[in-house]
């Protein structure tokens, strides 16, 4: 009898600390997440005035997305472009923090230097000084000569694209990838990080053991790193998703914004979900593949 | 000693391996450099000097008149102080704090631990630019699940606290761990703390120290590691983030993200910017070098702790 007991009090005690620690959070999560979540989308529906007597909502119904599906010229085009944004950079993205990683992860000399470098862009471009640097940049009159001069150019890649015979939708990706390649490669940053911490997580004996095996570099990447890894990629790909459509260069975003400005609360508020429902759907995909296909093929491991 | 055929091929490969892999460093890298030195070349020579392609990088002439003048549009010296007072503050306190939390989660086994755990990712997909309006105007009539405010209309006392246009905005969500981007630095901390023996810590609850007492004095000294990691995704995340700053500081000096994200604005208002596109690019550019001098110089100070902390942090996801 005491036996069966004693190991169920531990368990309360164990269960009384776990929420010492993690109450303030339960609490926070409800007053500054969820409770500004419904609210906000209540909003959506509602017209908000702020006066002398007060926050004011009146419910309007779905008057908010008729103004801004119906009466507003440029919010669907600026949803389409923002998906068009996000499948472009999104993969992009992920190649490139995928390589650099690779690149950078392992023994060399100078990688504290490489290293370093490469985490710049996690400084920067979290802000709105990419976003500055290109307004400035590219509307200036000089821009072509110095990127002429900086070598940039050197390359006519349209023509070496051309060349490749890849199908044209293949080729006019690659060609607007090129042409947003600063963005692309500046936004690769704390995804770097994500998975040269994951990839270090992969313990040594797993390399030891393919090596042993036979396998070959690139067998060793798809059987050993790739499985191990998935998990740190789609919290990567989640991360990214998440980074490009709230970042401050997004069409939507700043068009909401500039509705608040103009206290159009409701308005805004109704841009920003409608565009958000189906920012969730393509994670909810993700998350179901991830799942479906990887879960089922390599068990607990991924 | 003659080196065996099968040697000197994996010599060989492993030598153009390490080729190919500077290689590719460098070109990705120039591309990493390229803006910061554009702006620093662009923010340091006379307007007339930009339309002369022979003088690109290094200008004949340098002047720092740019930044004398972006300084006074940022209004420099008020606005850092008002960065580090809300932002850095909030930033350290959401360092530690997320700790504590991290360490309720990957401890202690609880009931409705799944539902929690959803709870954080679903923290993790919705960005703040999604609510932060909504949480400005929370600010205003602080309240729990509307008690308070069925508190107001019975007895006609209101207790909400209006916290709008002060420090607390920042302060108060990192204080419960809500912070900005709070479920990240959560969740990399959960990653940690899973790797992390237990042994220490079973040790010291039999030496009869409280799990707090566990937390600090055993496990938090162990996780310098980590810690610098997310001091720093925290410092850099605070010092850019601007949506809820531009919502909540209507009265008071606010903080630099605010004001180089706003900067057009005094811009237009001296014919700077006209349309879209600044004239006075020089002036973008110095605000731009002064908006990130400072993270960069911390950068620099806590670049070989932060590459090292990043390698034995080990994010399994």
């Amino acid at each position: 009898m005491i036996r069966k007991v004693k190991p169920k009090s531990l368990e309360r005690l164990k269960e009384r600390y776990a929420f010492m620690f993690i109450s303030p959070w339960i609490i926070g999560m409800i007053i500054f997440f969820l409770f500004p979540i419904f609210h906000s989308i209540y909003l959506s529906f509602a017209n908000l005035t702020i006066g002398t007597e007060g926050v004011l909502t009146e419910f309007v119904g779905s008057e908010n997305y008729y103004k801004i599906l119906v009466t507003d010229p440029e919010y669907l085009d600026n949803v389409l472009d923002a998906f068009k944004n996000i499948f472009i950079s999104v993969p992009f993205i992920l190649v490139v923090s995928m390589v650099l990683a690779l690149l950078l992860n392992g023994k060399y000399k100078g990688r504290i230097f490489f290293r370093g470098l490469y985490f710049l862009p996690v400084i920067i471009a979290s802000g709105s000084v990419l976003q500055l640097f290109l307004t400035a940049g590219s509307t200036n009159a000089t821009e072509a000569a110095v990127s002429d001069a900086a070598g940039f150019n050197l390359i006519d890649f349209d023509a070496v694209l051309g060349g490749l015979n890849l199908p044209s939708f293949l080729e006019d990706y690659i060609s607007l990838a090129l042409s947003e390649i600063f963005m692309l490669v500046w936004q690769s940053g704390i995804q770097t990080i994500l998975i040269i911490a994951g990839l270090q997580s992969i313990p040594d004996l797993h390399y030891e053991v393919a090596r042993v095996e036979g396998a070959n570099a690139w067998e060793t990447f798809w059987f050993v790193t790739f499985p191990q890894l998935i998990r740190t990629m789609v919290l990567v790909i989640i991360f990214t998703i998440i980074e490009v459509c709230a970042a401050n260069t997004n069409g939507i975003i700043s068009a909401a914004y500039r509705k608040f400005n103009d206290i159009e609360y409701g308005v805004g508020s109704a841009m920003l979900w409608f565009y958000y429902i189906f920012v969730a759907a393509v994670m909810l995909i993700i998350f179901f593949i991830y799942q479906r296909v990887f879960v089922k093929k390599w068990g607990e491991s991924a | 000693m003659k080196a065996s055929p099968v040697k000197i091929k994996k010599r060989l490969l492993s030598g153009g391996v390490s080729v190919f892999r500077y290689l590719m460093l460098i070109v990705i890298g120039y591309i990493v450099i390229y803006p910061l030195f554009y702006m620093l070349s662009g923010s340091i020579k006379p307007l007339e000097a930009l339309l002369d392609v022979r003088f690109i990088w290094v200008p004949r002439h340098i002047s720092f008149d740019y930044f004398k003048t972006a300084f006074e549009y940022l209004d420099f010296l008020p606005s850092l102080g008002r960065t580090f007072s809300l932002q850095i503050v909030s930033a350290f306190i959401e360092v530690f704090i997320c700790a504590a939390i991290a360490y309720g989660f990957s401890r202690f086994e609880f009931r409705g631990k799944r539902i929690a755990t959803a709870f954080l990712m679903l923290s993790l997909m919705v960005p703040l630019p999604m609510y932060s309006l909504s949480l400005s105007v929370n600010f205003r009539q602080l309240d729990f699940l509307g008690i308070l405010g069925l508190f107001d209309r019975l007895t006609g006392v209101d207790l909400r606290l209006n916290i709008f246009d002060t420090d607390l905005v920042y302060w108060l969500p990192s204080l419960f761990g809500v912070g900005i981007r709070a479920g990240m630095l959560i969740y990399i901390y959960i990653q940690f703390f899973k790797g992390l023996p237990k042994e220490l810590e079973d040790a010291a609850y039999v030496d009869g120290a409280g799990p707090l007492r566990t937390f600090l004095q055993i496990a938090l000294p162990s996780s310098s590691v980590v810690i610098v990691t997310v001091t720093v995704l925290s410092i850099v995340w605070h010092w850019n983030e601007n949506f809820l700053a531009s919502l909540c500081f209507t009265n008071q000096t606010r903080p630099l993200s605010v004001m180089i994200s706003q900067i057009e604005v005094p811009l237009h208002q001296d014919g700077l910017w006209l349309g879209t596109q600044p004239i006075a690019n020089t002036i973008v550019f110095a605000s731009c070098l002064l908006f990130i001098a400072i993270p960069l110089v911390l950068y620099l100070i806590l670049q070989r702790k932060f590459v090292k902390s990043i390698d034995r942090v080990g994010i399994t996801g």
